[in-house]
Order: C-alpha cells, then sequence, then structure tokens
C-alpha cells in the first residue's frame, strides 16, 4: 500500500499547489498501533501526514458537509457512493469535491491480525493479498471494489488490477451465520450485544448519509432502565432501517462502536433485501438513479420468501 | 501499617468463591467481544491478566441509566416513591488503580456537601476494590502525567501485584482487610522489593508529558479564548463515546418513562459534545457549535474542575482515544496546546 | 433551608390552585406544598428558581414569580415551550406537580436595601423580576425606588398586564415605563420602542442603585453595554442567566458556565464576575 499512499500524498499537493482546493480530508496515523485518523490538510506541507492503509475504517464523507470552501478527499469506493448519495442529497456539490479514490483492497481487522501474529509495524503495507481471512464482513461481501467516479488524474486510475485481490473463499458474514437461526435466537443474540449498548451515537454520527443525529436516544422512548437492551436495539434497528436504499456498507458504523456492536449484520440482511425487492438496486453507483424508495411509484409485488 | 500477604494465584477463583457467600463479586470477564466487568458466578475461571476494559467500574457505581423514583398517579393525586438504595455487601476484583483513583474525582462531584447522590453514595460505601497493578495499559495511557499511576493506592482498598505464580497483596484498608481468608499467606520482605521494582518498571512505560506546567502561565481565560480550540475539534463527530467510557464524567438528564397511570423516573448519561447539552426547553443553546462544545468538555477537565477542586479531573486511562471512532488524540489536544 | 434532604432528586409534591393564563404563551401556577408544615416554612428569595416537574414528562426549571413574602402559596410562571411546560398546560386545578426548590442563589436583598433599583426585563425576562417588584409591593420600605422598565417585542406577549398596568403604578416608590416594538393594538401605558426609547425615558442613574437584568442574551447584552454607557459599575449589574438545569444541585453540568454551576452561585451574577467567566454569556 505504500505505492498508493506516495500517489494519493502526490496528488493532494498537487491540487495544493495549484491552489485547486482548499484542504485535503484524508487519514493520518492514530494515536496507537494499527488506527488511523482523519486528517484535515489545510496547506501542501501537511500533505505529508497523509496515509492510507489497510484500517482506514472511517467514512471521510461525513465531513464532507461541514466543510466549507472546495474540498478533496480520500475515499474508499464505499465511500465515494456516499459521497453520490450525497450530492444526490444536495448536501454536497460535485464541483467543490475532487475525489481521490483507489481500487480498494479492502479493510482489514486488526484483532484478527494480532491473533495471527502480525506486528503493528506492518500496519503500512500489510493487506487483504496476505490475510484475506481478516477482511471485515462488509469487505467480504463487497463487489464494488472500483470507485464508481473519481478525479484522480496523470495516474493510472485505478491502481491496482483486480487479480491482486481476490475474493476471500469463504464469504460467510456474521450475518448469515445469524440467518440460519431461528427469530428467538437472533433476538437473543441481539439483546445480549445490546445490553453493552451505551447509547453514545457513534453509530449514527459516523454516518455520512444518516442526517437524523441521534436524537432517539434524547427522547423519553430511550431512556428507561429495565428494557434497555431492548429500547437501544429499537433505536439502534429504526436507524439501521432509515438507511434502506442509502447504506453502502461503508462499515463505518460498526468500526465506530465502542463496545463492538457487530451492526454490519443489520446491515447486510437489509442491503440483501432491497436488492431483492428492487430489481437490484444498489445505492451510490450512480448520480441519476435514486432509491427506490424515494420514487412515487407504486410499490412492486412482494415476493414471498422476500 | 496493615499487613502485605500473598495469594497463590490459583487459589484466587477459591476465594472470591468464598466471597460469594456473603457478598456480590465483579470480576473482569471475557463476553465474546470485549472484556468486561460482570458478575462472578461459581465455577468460573477467573481472568488474572487482562487488557483495561473499555468500560471502567463506573458503571456500577454511576450506571447509565438509575431508577430515582417511581410514581403513581389516581386522579389528581401522586403517590411518590423514592427508588431504594442498593446495601447488599459488594466486591469488584481487578479494578485499575487508575480507575479507584477516577471514583475519588466522581466523588467530589457526586457527593457534593450537602447534596450527595443518594444511588451513587449507596453505591460507593457497599462496594470493597480490589485492585489489580495494570500490567496491560492501553497504548495510549497517560496515567502518570496526570497524577496516577498504574499500580497508584488512592482509592483503592487492596492493591494486586502480579508475580509470576502468586499476587503480592497490599491491604490498604479495613473494608479490605475483611476479605482476607485463610487463602493468604504472609509476605517477606523480597516480596515487597519485587513488587516495587514491578511498579517502578510500569511506571516508567506509562510515562507520557501532558505539558500541563505551561497551562500555568495563562489566566483561565487567556486560555478559553485561545484560536487553538478552533483547530483541535474539526474531525470530532460529536458521539458521546468518550465522554460516556471516560471513569470521571458525570455528566446526565433526568427523563420520565411512563407507561399507563404509573411511571418512573430515571437519571441517564449525557455528554457535553451532544448538541442538545446544554440546551434550555426555551431553546437557548450556550454552546452552539462543536467547537464551543468540544472546548467546554477539554477545559472542563482540565482548566475548570482543577479551580474548583485543584485536581485534574482525569486519571490518565486512554480510554477516550481508544474509544474514540475518528482516534482523537486527546493526549496531543491537551499536550500541544498552542500558546499564541 | 439548612436541613439536608435524604434524597436531593426527590421533588416535594403541590397542588396546583391557580392557574392564570398571561398571555397565549405564558402561565402562572398558583401552587401549595402539600405537606403543610413546608407549606408553612417554605423560603426562598426573588430571583430563586424551582425544579418543577409533571410526572411523565419530566423536570425542568422555573423561576418563582410571586413576592417570596406570601407564605403558604408560591407562583412561578413558564413560557409555553418543549416538555415540561406544554405538559403544564394540560393540568387542572387540584392536580398535582413536584417541585424541588429553592434552587440558586437569588437576589443579594441586604445589598439591595434602600436603594434604587432598576428591573429591566424583556418579555418573559419578567417573570423573576415580577417577584422582587411584588416584595416591593409587600414592603415598600425596603427600597428607595423601583423602575420596572419592561420591554416587549409584541403587545401580544404582554405578561402581568394588571400588575404592569394597575398594582404596580399605583404604589409611590414605583415607576412603570413599558415599551412594545410592535403594538397591534394600542393601549395606554404601552409605548412604542426599544430598549434605546426605554433608556431614553427612564434614564437611569447609577448613584445608590442596583440594575436587574433579565431576558435573551443578546437583549441583556444591549442592556448591559447601555447601563455601561450611563456610568453604572460592573458590580451594580445584576444579570439572571439562563441555562438548561438536569439536577440543580451541582452535579449534571449541563448550567455549568466555566468553574461556576447557575444551580448553585447563579443565575444572578454580577457583570464583574461575569467578565472573570468563559464569554458564553
Amino acid at each position: 500500500m505504500n505505492e498508493l499512499r506516495m500517489i494519493l500524498q502526490r496528488e493532494a499537493r498537487r491540487l495544493m499547489e495549484a491552489g485547486q482546493v482548499d484542504v485535503v480530508i484524508g487519514y493520518a496515523r492514530g494515536p496507537y498501533a494499527w488506527t488511523t485518523a482523519p486528517f484535515f490538510a489545510f496547506n501542501k506541507n501537511d500533505c505529508i501526514h497523509l496515509t492510507v492503509s489497510s484500517f482506514c475504517t472511517q467514512n471521510l464523507s461525513v465531513y464532507l458537509p461541514k466543510v466549507e470552501g472546495r474540498v478533496a478527499i480520500i475515499a474508499k469506493p464505499c465511500d465515494v457512493r456516499t459521497i453520490i448519495e450525497l450530492i444526490q442529497d444536495n448536501q454536497v456539490r460535485r464541483e467543490n469535491v475532487k475525489i481521490l479514490s483507489f481500487r480498494c483492497p479492502g479493510m482489514l481487522n486488526p484483532k484478527v491480525l494480532e491473533e495471527k501474529g502480525v506486528s503493528p509495524d506492518q500496519a503500512g503495507t500489510v493487506s487483504s493479498k496476505d490475510y484475506p481471512e481478516a477482511l471485515y464482513d462488509w469487505c467480504r461481501v463487497c463487489i464494488h471494489r472500483e470507485p464508481p467516479d473519481a478525479d484522480l488524474k496523470g495516474e493510472p486510475r485505478f491502481l491496482f488490477e483486480k487479480t491482486d485481490y481476490p475474493m476471500p473463499a469463504d464469504p460467510t458474514t456474521l450475518a448469515d451465520r445469524l440467518e440460519k437461526k431461528t427469530p428467538a435466537e437472533r433476538l437473543n443474540f441481539w439483546m445480549g450485544e445490546f445490553a453493552r449498548c451505551i447509547r453514545c451515537k457513534a453509530c449514527m454520527h459516523s454516518c455520512p448519509v444518516y442526517y437524523g443525529g441521534g436524537d432517539q436516544f434524547d427522547s423519553i422512548e430511550g431512556a428507561t432502565g429495565e428494557n434497555q437492551p431492548a429500547e437501544n436495539f429499537k433505536i439502534v434497528l429504526s436507524f439501521v432501517h432509515s438507511l434502506a436504499g442509502k447504506c453502502t456498507e461503508c462499515g463505518a458504523c460498526e468500526s465506530a462502536c465502542p463496545v463492538r456492536i457487530p451492526l454490519l449484520a443489520l446491515h447486510i440482511p437489509m442491503y440483501r433485501k432491497m436488492q431483492q425487492r428492487y430489481g437490484g438496486y444498489e445505492p451510490g453507483l450512480s448520480y441519476d438513479e435514486v432509491s427506490p424508495l424515494l420514487k412515487a411509484e407504486p410499490m412492486p409485488q412482494i415476493v414471498e420468501g422476500g | 501499617m496493615l499487613a502485605d500477604v500473598l495469594i497463590v494465584k490459583a487459589k484466587v477463583k477459591y476465594w472470591l468463591e468464598a466471597l460469594l457467600d456473603k457478598v456480590e463479586v465483579i470480576v473482569p470477564k471475557f463476553t465474546g467481544t470485549l472484556i468486561e466487568y460482570a458478575p462472578f458466578r461459581r465455577g468460573e475461571e477467573v481472568m488474572l491478566e487482562f487488557k483495561t476494559p473499555v468500560l471502567s467500574p463506573k458503571i456500577f457505581f454511576f450506571p447509565k441509566s438509575e431508577r430515582i423514583l417511581k410514581y403513581q398517579k389516581r386522579k389528581s393525586a401522586v403517590n411518590v416513591i423514592p427508588a431504594p438504595v442498593e446495601t447488599r455487601g459488594r466486591v469488584i476484583f481487578g479494578v485499575k488503580p487508575c480507575d479507584a483513583k477516577a471514583l475519588l474525582l466522581l466523588d467530589k462531584q457526586l457527593l457534593r456537601v450537602g447534596a450527595p447522590d443518594p444511588y451513587y453514595q449507596a453505591h460507593r460505601s457497599r462496594t470493597t476494590l480490589v485492585g489489580l497493578g495494570t500490567s496491560q495499559p492501553f497504548e495510549t495511557e497517560f496515567s502518570t502525567s496526570v497524577g496516577s499511576s498504574p499500580f497508584g493506592e488512592e482509592g483503592l482498598d487492596m492493591l494486586f501485584y502480579d508475580l509470576g505464580k502468586e499476587f503480592y497483596v497490599k491491604v490498604l484498608t479495613d473494608k479490605g482487610k475483611r476479605l482476607l481468608d485463610d487463602n493468604f499467606t504472609p509476605a517477606e520482605e523480597f516480596h515487597r522489593k519485587t513488587a516495587e521494582e514491578i511498579k517502578a518498571r510500569a511506571e516508567a512505560k506509562a510515562s507520557y508529558s501532558l505539558n500541563l506546567e505551561r497551562w500555568q502561565k495563562y489566566s483561565p481565560l487567556e486560555i478559553f479564548n485561545l484560536p487553538y480550540w478552533s483547530e483541535v475539534y474539526l474531525t470530532c463527530i460529536e458521539c458521546g463515546a468518550c465522554t460516556f467510557a471516560c471513569p470521571t464524567s458525570s455528566n446526565f438528564r433526568i427523563v420520565d418513562v411512563e407507561t399507563g397511570s404509573e411511571g418512573e423516573r430515571y437519571r441517564v448519561w449525557d455528554a457535553p459534545t451532544f448538541e442538545r447539552f446544554a440546551e434550555t426547553s426555551a431553546g437557548y443553546n450556550p454552546r452552539l457549535t462543536l467547537k464551543e462544545r468540544f472546548r467546554d468538555w477539554v477545559l472542563e477537565k482540565f482548566l475548570f474542575f482543577p479551580l474548583e477542586h485543584k485536581d485534574i479531573n482525569c486519571t490518565g486511562c486512554g480510554r477516550c482515544i481508544e474509544v474514540c471512532p475518528v482516534k482523537i488524540d486527546f493526549r496531543k489536544v491537551v499536550g500541544n496546546v498552542r500558546f499564541e | 433551608m439548612g436541613t439536608q434532604k435524604a434524597n436531593v432528586y426527590i421533588p416535594d409534591l403541590a397542588v396546583v390552585e391557580d392557574i392564570r393564563v398571561e398571555n397565549p404563551y405564558t402561565r402562572t401556577y398558583a401552587l401549595r406544598f402539600l405537606d403543610p408544615l413546608l407549606a408553612r416554612s417554605f423560603e426562598f428569595l426573588p430571583a430563586q428558581g424551582a425544579m418543577i416537574s409533571v410526572f411523565g414528562y419530566g423536570e425542568d426549571s422555573c423561576f418563582f414569580s410571586s413576592s417570596p413574602s406570601s407564605r403558604g402559596k408560591v407562583e412561578v410562571t413558564l413560557p409555553v415551550s418543549r416538555g415540561v411546560s406544554t405538559a403544564l398546560t394540560m393540568l387542572e386545578k387540584g392536580n398535582m406537580v413536584g417541585l424541588r426548590a429553592p434552587i440558586g442563589n437569588g437576589l443579594p436583598l441586604e445589598e439591595m436595601r434602600r436603594k434604587r433599583i432598576y428591573l429591566i426585563g424583556h418579555d418573559s425576562g419578567l417573570i423573576p423580576l415580577r417577584s422582587l417588584a411584588n416584595y416591593a409591593v409587600d414592603n415598600p420600605t425596603e427600597f428607595e425606588r423601583i423602575v420596572v422598565m419592561g420591554s416587549f417585542e409584541e403587545d401580544t406577549q404582554l405578561i402581568f398586564l394588571s400588575e404592569l398596568l394597575g398594582v404596580w403604578p399605583g404604589h409611590s416608590i414605583f415607576d412603570v415605563r413599558v415599551f412594545c416594538e410592535h403594538i397591534l393594538s394600542p393601549r395606554e401605558g404601552i409605548r412604542p420602542g426599544g430598549i434605546g426609547e426605554l433608556f431614553d425615558a427612564v434614564e437611569p442613574a447609577p448613584s445608590n442603585s442596583y440594575a436587574v437584568v433579565s431576558g435573551p442574551v443578546p437583549f441583556m447584552r444591549d442592556v448591559v453595554s447601555h447601563l455601561i454607557d450611563r456610568d453604572f459599575r460592573d458590580a451594580q449589574i445584576l444579570l439572571l442567566l439562563n441555562r438548561k438545569l438536569n439536577c440543580g444541585f451541582g452535579i449534571c453540568g449541563g448550567c455549568k458556565i466555566g468553574d461556576r454551576y447557575l444551580c448553585l452561585t447563579g443565575p444572578v451574577f454580577n457583570m464583574a464576575e461575569l467578565r472573570k467567566l468563559p464569554p458564553e454569556f
């Protein structure tokens, strides 16, 4: 990934020097092993801190509506798709954004790597080519590894050949494993998970295409003591469902969760159901196609088993 | 001086099982995804070496939701029943020393003279804290730079030092002494020396400097008005993870939950970074922008709290950095303040 | 209050004895504590407040608007906004609410004795000022003069009309001026104008006087600059701040300004104190 980092740094610097952007939103090294932290480069010298690794789990497009001026943003393909969503929702203007994207090898779970004995010193270079089993669930099922839109110029548009990053041999995710369980078992599983929830709203605030801000947790309904797991589950479920037709499975919410609730096991089935019911619609792949849920058309026939 | 004792690691389990007859016992547990403090049950193995849990023992004293009262409405009359305070004895094993210090800081906020929080007070007095020196701190721990230590004794009733096969146990209070039984044997001078070496080594490891002495040269208002604050908050996404994971934050809201003619009132966690935190019901918000709320969060701990209590409201456990979704390094936020 | 309560979160029950509609958005509730002993012994100062709870809707802070000298019964006035204040409008006479009171420091009555007091309030900012004005009605010898300077956005928002136009002007120590920015239905005693006109009409003088200011933040800023233009010293300007209160005894941090808690050392701050605090006011 070193080469990719150099190219992105160079491109960011070039855009800065040419005065084409006011700020570059990218990743810098995080405060401790494996981590990356979002970073705002305001001048060309800051660009040296920009980095990209297999651990850039945050979705930086969450900052786009907040930042003024012309922005260059380093985005994974799934992040590019949320940028397209934001542009569709009139939150961001395309002409103000330079998208620096790349063919994504998928993001890795450092916990799995640590178990395999990989040293944190390798964080800058390790990729899914070496450890496909460490891929996060959402990267495991991802088939859109090329950004639908990008502004990287002067270099090969996509930096890696598709064959470089084979799909993992075993694409089953937690969502699939849960699917096999009975509804009662599933509910039991989620109650256990949401007993940990501390209502910090990190999932909601890390999502670029969720505009609710987590006020449900401030409401009276979200505050009961004894039914806490159920209440937490209900509120997060409402968050998940409001993203039907918008979620691009970028995984930002799950990786933001301080108590590691596997939220993508809620998002992935919903994403699949959206595809099944609405003729294979996938959000954020083009500027013209809007979510079928936003179209004023009669509901399609719901197919049995959908 | 209370006598120091030893306990063989294998016996810790039996000791805790014996305690179960009298009190509730809380131990760190791996619950599939996380290490959490959870009730100990007979026959379970006890984790004797573990990474600092993401949620501190604060959740047992100042839980994320605590019932304050119950009410019943009958026609126009209302009957209010205060929630009972818990009195059952409780032992928390494996408390990190910085978390025990954090409870002392919470005392300053929640046990205000004349108006102590009765629930917190009850939880405090019923609990005995058995500390375990931090052998595996977060990489982000900076406890020594804010006056606590991975082997600090403040606030603890007992402190365990890991000597390999056995624990060297410092008994610090009478409350701790009451927990001793025949699983413990007297310690020798040699053990005490080894323990001290371990402590010194751990302290050297966690020596990150926040340069807080630089803050002394400036007035609170000068620090408050620094242009620096409009730069550091940028990546914050205004969730409440840092506040909720913080062992010393005590912000809360009070809400009613009604079911029919009955209802309950709860005290639930709130975070200063939330947009609605300081907003009045009439809609006036003194901290409208994230910059103001983020600054308030940091300065409350390192500037305003010290003005009031002569102590920094931080124990350097590093949880805020660990849980932050965008990995804001609060050590740098506080340590790298630009005074210009 | 002296004695420490066993559980600081538990409100004392009070019965709604009367509801008076001040304007479409503001109501005054007369409350009597259920506990007769408490009803007799309860004391408070002007500009102190209470946490009022409507069970099922939660708690909100409010100011006492009645005189502290009227024993047995207290009045609170709330403008209708979110939550509790809306729930209050659904109550009827005889219903019960909870009160945790008094909260805050209140006005320094000892220091204000025999002084000329300017009560400067905007819209619902007049609520706590009414408490002091009514106290002065009951104890006219306490003050040299009470100048009520009421400012309103629109005359539909007028509150305490009977006092502003009837009771207070009838007393010798009172001087009442009411100005409205927009007047829809003119009436005697209400004049058109804003803060500038108000100050031109009254011409407050700093000697032997106190100015008590209450209202929205931009209004208070304007008034403070007017007062300083007229040579008022910082210590003579008392401001009533408005913050969110959750607990009311200095724990939750909702009302904190710098190292001061509004619920403990506020809501009354003099300008000298405020200048030392973060400029959040």
